[in-house]
């Protein structure tokens, strides 16, 4: 086993520590995970422009020079099957993959997915020594579960009360379109309303994401960042309760 | 041999807190007093407006309460201890309440606290933040931080059943060459999470704050909160240190004027003459009737340097 050679103090002020003098710890983390519906009923359009709007959400964070070390993203995808097209990664590394859209609509598969990989990250961080903030998941659909076991999405949805009642998680449903179920997206989300998405505007939607996810970021131990809700009249629509309280 | 504890702190406001005009929410207090001298660090939550009230207020409660109350530090059980650190955090809390109309809440912090009496500590940690300990040329922790899993939850004096999460540390001090109180802000790279591994500016400050005035260790530390520690973190940063410094009266007549003053409590030339003597006649094991007769004092001149002595904390050997 060799020594650790120090480097040679350099002479400069007298009583001034110096960088090796110091220990490191990682940057805390703040990680996200979205849950996209690429269910047939999102082909054409609406999956070309939330492909854009992840992009434009990747984008905004990685310009940030805090939330660019800090937060990390996931991305689960569900149709017939819940399937991970993006494993946690620094924001910077992430590859946008394309998004396909086909098959029903498994929104607890997805969820759970989702869920799990959160779980095994946080354990990550824990053997890490890696502090972090509460995660973040973004839950989108535009419609409700189908062909799938009411088992399955009831698992998932007590899993998110749950974990939110108790503080442990942070969750955004947000419904896309005219057939996006709200009592569906409610089922996953105890205290925070579902939202819905004017028209396609999935880029004004991440682009509130990157800046609410920043502020996160870089907010002081023990200080709780409320979110923007000011900023949701870009994207949000106006009669499916709006602005949550 | 004379020895005594000797104390300084500093604090730095956080490039965060700065940026939108927050003021610094670390609050540090130092108190000597009847043989007893307590440090008390505390750090305000974030998010609660005056929580920098808090913390200043509530860290000089908890110096005022151990070094009015002595008897706190010897032979007490660590419950009664948490009892009276509790009656006095919230007998603090409640008069902000009663003087701001604000709710109790708005003031949470974390608090670290240290009293020394004779060879005896008592240590009390709540929520994040270190204590470490300097011995040797080893730095080792006293009191690890406590967190809730995320980094932005920690146990405060405003948390439901704080007192459950305040840890008391007693016990008899050996061979200790400094305590240092630390917020979360410090500890950052002070302290590596991972490994629980102390850095070494901890042992290369002791060694600089040895021998120096009380102005002389608060620049030393202010300087590098300002332009190292400060540096790496853009919360708030704050420390305080504990100082063991043994002296004969021959070594401290040789130190510089200053210093030697304030380490015997006194504020004029001649008086620390006066003390220095004092202390030969004592290391030479002369007795209170016979030094009077050698210095051509008083009896009660002796007591009177000698209780000064005591209420500063000093011992003599």
């Amino acid at each position: 086993m060799t020594k650790e050679r120090r480097k040679p103090r350099k002479k400069g002020k007298k009583h001034q520590l110096e960088d090796q003098d110091f220990l490191d710890n990682p940057a805390t983390r703040t990680p996200v995970c979205l849950v996209l519906d690429v269910s047939g009923s999102m082909e054409g359009e609406p999956i070309e422009e939330l492909r854009r709007g992840v992009v434009v959400f990747l984008e905004e964070v990685s310009k940030d020079v805090i939330a660019r070390i800090s937060v990390e993203v996931a991305a689960v995808t569900f149709s017939d099957q819940a399937q991970i097209v993006i494993p946690f990664s620094d924001v910077e590394k992430v590859k946008m993959p394309t998004l396909n859209a086909d098959g029903w609509t498994r929104m607890g598969a997805g969820v759970n997915l989702a869920l799990d990989i959160l779980e095994e990250r946080k354990k990550i961080y824990k053997r890490e020594g890696i502090a972090y903030h509460q995660p973040w998941m973004v839950l989108m659909t535009d419609g409700r579960p189908e062909n799938e076991p009411e088992e399955i999405t009831e698992a998932a949805a007590k899993r998110t009360t749950e974990l939110v009642k108790n503080k442990k998680l942070v969750i955004f449903p947000l419904g896309i379109g005219h057939m996006a179920d709200r009592e569906a997206l409610e089922r996953f989300s105890p205290l925070w309303e579902p939202m819905k998405l004017q028209g396609l505007k999935f880029a004004s939607f991440f682009r509130w994401l990157s800046a609410s996810v920043i502020d996160k970021s870089k907010s002081l131990p023990e200080q709780e960042v409320p979110v923007n809700t000011e900023g949701m009249k870009d994207w949000a629509v106006r009669g499916w309760d709006t602005y949550p309280p | 041999m004379l020895h005594r504890w000797l104390a300084a702190g500093a604090i730095q406001q956080g490039s965060a807190h700065a940026r939108v005009g927050v003021p610094v929410q670390d609050g540090i207090s130092i108190d000597f007093r009847n043989g007893v001298v307590c440090v008390a660090l505390a750090d305000g939550a974030g998010s609660k407006r005056f929580s920098h009230l808090g913390a200043q207020e509530v860290t000089r409660g908890i110096t005022d309460l151990f070094t009015s109350s002595p008897e706190l530090l010897k032979n007490m059980r660590n419950e009664e201890i948490a009892r009276s650190v509790e009656t006095r955090v919230n007998s603090v809390l409640n008069s902000l309440v009663d003087s701001t109309g604000f709710s109790t809440r708005e003031f949470a912090s974390t608090l670290l606290f240290m009293a020394i009496r004779g060879g005896e500590y008592v240590a009390g940690h709540l929520g994040d933040g270190l204590i470490a300990y300097v011995t040797g040329r080893k730095a080792k922790t006293l009191s690890h931080p406590e967190h809730g899993e995320f980094i932005n939850e920690t146990f405060m004096t405003t948390s439901k059943n704080w007192i459950k999460h305040l840890r008391i540390q007693t016990g008899k001090i050996a061979r200790v060459k400094s305590f240092i109180l630390m917020s979360d802000g410090t500890a950052e790279c002070m302290y590596e999470r991972k490994t629980m591994k102390l850095a070494n500016a901890l042992i290369r400050l002791t060694r600089w704050v040895n021998n120096k005035t009380t102005k002389e260790m608060e620049d030393i530390l202010s300087f590098n909160l300002e332009n190292q520690i400060g540096k790496r973190t853009h919360d708030d940063v704050s420390i305080l240190f504990l100082v063991s410094s043994a002296h004969t009266a021959e070594s401290l007549a040789k130190q510089p004027v200053g210093f030697a003053k304030e380490y015997l409590g006194v504020s004029r030339k001649d008086g620390l003459h006066s003390r220095l003597r004092v202390i030969s006649c004592l290391h030479a094991g002369m007795r209170v009737k016979d030094i009077a007769t050698h210095l051509e004092i008083s009896e009660r001149s002796v007591y009177r340097h000698l209780k000064a002595m005591r209420l500063l904390g000093m011992t003599i050997h």
